[in-house]
């Protein structure tokens, strides 16, 4: 059995307005394992990855990563947490519009240490953007300032990538690139949590949660058919989910 | 990596970090002019201030004796008390004294009555003219001014004696002098000079002095056997923010027997006008700064608002809050040198502008200046980042990504 990165205990998320987005999730990720959330929209799948990632404190309940409760760290201690043991991958990419290729990927090693070009050209030609690292982000196309994105999250290293939507502004061959490479990484031995509304890109991953209403409502995985479908079920979660 | 990433981001933003540095300029190119004229204007004040007159007159002390038969008070005598002529270097050393920002003329003054061409009493003054020259300025002499204070000749004459006696430019005339003389014995003696002078300069003075002739203080002292005595200095002194009455209780510190009297009015008008122009300079430049204070706020705060997202992006991919801080503050250090430097080259140029148009002078550039507008100006820049800085440490990189 491999050892447990994530644990969450009884997750729980309620909003100045009254808002629960989470309701007792209890959740284990192995190391090296390539999980995705699911759910319709307010089902509390960024709540949950903010939490995961340090970007958010749950409400009660906690959270162990590496056997250290991160929702006990103070916001200095959250952020050295994100700096050493998350990379994030984001929807719109986030990335600096005047920096190029290499100086985004530095921007992360900078936060992290020392900023070394050097290092973060051999992480751009990690991604293949060796021909793209003086390009700007206005002048790549939006898959290639997705994997310029997923080389500033992995520029440091980090145990965990968190990626919400990855693919999500991205065309399919774009979003498929972007997937191989996620798929390399997590052969590569990265953990990877990512969300999707996407089942065809959610298959890719190794296990897929389901959350609804801030609980999980499925958690499965997608190496193992189930025998017996019920058919009723699938029906109504693909109703509720807008699947 | 800082460097690269704040000489794009300043490239990127250039006009809003435009905005800011001629923010910064206006207020510094203010603050720059005035400290530089500030620092000269005491000078250039006191130059036009001085054309009033002595704002000091150090007298001799007169000691004086009652005198009455029986009951009945006669009123007091005094003996003519005269000053060193030696004092008049003492108080030229107040020019080193802290009190003292400056003197512009000392002159002393021997008086004599002595009658001319046989007819007519006149007040006679001797005195040193070059010093004269600085402290009368409204004097209006026909003729020559006497240069040489060892000229025996030559005289100045006011204009109503010259009108009275009916003298005229190059005319000679005769002074007779007499006077009692104490011995040695004690016992006094009558003694009478006779001299010739040579009319060289009518004075217009619009006041007492037209009715005197003025004589250099050596030939003076010679006639009347007063050598090294003087009876009264005109001093035009400028004190350094206090009332000219320090100034006089220095000198009489310094010389026990003598009384230094202020000319109140051109004393006080010396002072409340340099108080005034120091209060009016600070004033401004206290606007100028709060200006350029606003200024490089509101460039900052836009700044800051336009770049939540990557501020987010930043603190969430673990970017600590002094990181975070260093870069707009460095940005702030570059707007407010860039703003120093430029502000004070411009300031020496509005200097020189004010200097010639108020004053008819040109003003110098007192690089002292520098190192204090460049200080001021990183000051305001870096306290008004504050505020807009503390906004982007408070952003909450879950809210403004919105979607991780």
């Amino acid at each position: 059995m491999s050892k447990v990165v994530i644990k969450s205990e009884n997750l729980t998320k309620v909003f100045d307005n009254n808002t629960r987005a989470l309701n007792g999730i209890n959740l284990t990720i192995s190391k090296g394992e390539w999980v995705t959330i699911m759910g319709p929209s307010g089902s509390g799948k960024t709540t949950l990855l903010n939490i995961l990632g340090g970007l958010d404190k749950p409400s009660n309940g906690t959270v162990f990563v590496d056997g250290k409760d991160i929702t006990k760290l103070n916001s200095r201690l959250l952020t050295k947490y994100r700096r050493e043991n998350i990379g994030f991958i984001f929807q719109q990419f986030h990335l600096v519009p005047y920096l190029n290729a290499v100086e985004n990927v530095m921007l992360a090693q900078y936060f992290h240490s020392i900023a070394l070009e050097q290092d973060a050209e051999e992480v751009l030609e990690r991604v293949g953007l060796k021909e793209r690292l003086t390009h700007l982000p206005t002048q790549m196309s939006g898959g290639e300032q997705q994997r310029v994105a997923v080389a500033r999250a992995i520029a440091n290293e980090p145990e965990i990538l968190l990626a919400d939507e990855p693919t999500g502004n991205l065309d399919q061959t774009n979003g498929k690139v972007v997937l191989d490479l996620l798929e390399s990484l997590h052969k590569e031995g990265h953990t990877i949590v990512m969300i999707t509304h996407d089942i065809n890109i959610a298959k890719r991953s190794q296990r897929i949660i389901k959350l609804i209403d801030g609980k999980i409502y499925s958690d499965k995985s997608t190496r193992v058919k189930s025998k017996n479908p019920d058919k009723k079920i699938l029906k109504n979660i693909s109703k509720k989910i807008g699947g | 990596m800082l460097l690269r990433l704040l000489r794009k981001s300043l490239i990127k933003r250039k006009s809003r970090v435009g905005i800011a540095i001629i923010s910064v300029i206006m207020g510094i190119a203010m603050v720059s002019a005035l400290l530089i004229i500030s620092l000269q204007v005491e000078e250039k004040v006191g130059d036009e201030l001085s054309k009033f007159g002595p704002n000091l007159v150090v007298l001799p002390q007169t000691e004086s004796i009652e005198v009455s038969v029986g009951d009945v008070e006669l009123g007091s005598v005094s003996e003519q008390q005269y000053i060193e002529e030696q004092d008049v270097v003492r108080i030229e050393e107040l020019k080193y004294s802290k009190n003292v920002r400056g003197i512009r003329g000392i002159a002393p003054y021997l008086f004599a009555v002595v009658e001319v061409n046989e007819v007519s009493n006149v007040i006679m003054a001797g005195t040193w003219f070059d010093q004269v020259r600085n402290i009368n300025t409204w004097w209006s002499v026909e003729g020559e001014w006497i240069e040489d204070r060892n000229d025996t000749k030559k005289s100045i004459i006011g204009i109503t004696v010259a009108e009275k006696l009916n003298l005229n430019i190059g005319d000679l005339y005769n002074i007779k002098y007499s006077s009692f003389i104490k011995m040695e014995d004690g016992n006094s003696t009558y003694f009478e000079v006779d001299y010739t002078f040579e009319v060289t300069g009518i004075l217009t003075a619009g006041s007492d002095d037209d009715n005197r002739i003025f004589v250099n203080l050596d030939i003076l002292q010679t006639i009347t056997s007063k050598e090294d005595k003087v009876s009264m200095i005109q001093v035009t002194a400028l004190c350094n923010k206090c009332s000219t009455d320090v100034i006089a209780a220095e000198i009489e510190g310094k010389l026990p027997n003598v009384e230094a009297k202020t000319v109140k009015q051109v004393a006080d008008t010396q002072m409340q006008v340099l108080d005034k122009i120091e209060s009016m300079m600070l004033l401004i430049s206290i606007i100028a700064l709060l200006a350029s204070a606003l200024g490089v706020m509101t460039t900052m705060t836009t700044s800051v608002v336009e770049r939540k997202k990557e501020i987010g992006m930043m603190k969430a991919i673990g970017a600590e809050d002094r990181k975070v801080a260093s870069l707009f503050l460095s940005e702030a250090l570059i707007i407010s040198i860039i703003g120093g430097i430029l502000g004070f080259i411009i300031g020496v140029f509005i200097a020189q502008y004010i200097g010639e148009s108020v004053f008819q002078s040109s003003i110098s550039p007192n690089y002292i200046v520098f190192p204090m507008v460049l200080g001021i100006s990183i000051g305001v820049t870096i306290a008004s980042s504050i505020i807009p800085i503390r906004r982007a440490l408070k952003i909450e990189p879950a809210e403004v990504l919105r979607s991780i």
